[in-house]
């Protein structure tokens, strides 16, 4: 395969992975400090050492 | 040119095209036959399930700790090692895992006495659903399945073979 079609194809794969990325991103944000009027749900949902309570 | 003096003559077509001449007719063309692909996964079937397990435990015991992006974290190292697996495998097993993983705690405070429907109830009408117990616990459960399978697709993304043409996507 020539270098520059493999640099072309390579193309998906990489914005595939940086896709990836900024939505797992953006998922850890929503889910720990909310976004406007979805609450940052992550602290609240997980089940917690003592007891299932939402914190802050 | 002598394409053209030949159109409408007897033997010029095949199959409704035009009959080249000169050329070695080309080969019939071969019956598709299925073909299944050898797992390329390494280790033994015991191993996998010892390492789904783990990841189970792994995010029992984050949820255990309040660290609520473990499944996250489980997804993008389940979607690194499970290269070779297909795809619909890995999501069913990722997605099991994270349910277990913040299942079993929850069930471990429900049957342990701990007000669990109340903060399932909280939780459900922060998200405006019904303000049911089942609704909130679903809901927490499809945030760690969320998250391990976003975590999941980083994994596979960032370890995805390049395309070389001879292997399929393996769905």
């Amino acid at each position: 395969v020539l270098p520059e079609r493999h640099r072309i194809r390579q193309v998906p794969r990489i914005a595939n992975a940086v896709i990836a990325a900024v939505a797992c991103g953006l998922l850890l944000i929503v889910l720990g400090a909310g976004y406007g009027t979805v609450p940052g749900l992550g602290p609240g949902a997980v089940a917690g050492p003592v007891r299932w309570e939402l914190r802050p | 040119v002598t394409d053209v003096k030949r159109l409408g003559k007897r033997g010029s077509y095949r199959l409704g095209r035009l009959r080249v001449q000169g050329t070695v007719r080309a080969a019939p063309p071969v019956p598709l036959r299925p073909r299944f692909r050898r797992p390329e996964h390494r280790g033994s079937a015991f191993g996998w399930v010892l390492a789904v397990v783990a990841g189970t435990a792994v995010i029992a015991g984050g949820a255990a700790a309040g660290l609520w992006f473990v499944p996250l974290v489980a997804g993008v190292a389940a979607g690194l090692a499970s290269r070779g697996w297909r795809w619909r495998v890995v999501v069913i097993t990722v997605s099991g895992m994270a349910l277990a993983g913040w299942g079993l705690p929850l069930w471990w405070q429900a049957w342990s006495g701990a007000p669990v429907g109340g903060t399932a109830r909280v939780i459900a009408a922060l998200l405006g659903l019904p303000p049911h117990a089942a609704a909130g616990v679903l809901a927490a459960l499809l945030i760690a399945v969320v998250q391990a399978l976003a975590g999941l697709w980083l994994g596979r993304a960032l370890t995805a073979r390049p395309p070389d043409g001879r292997s399929g996507p393996g769905i």
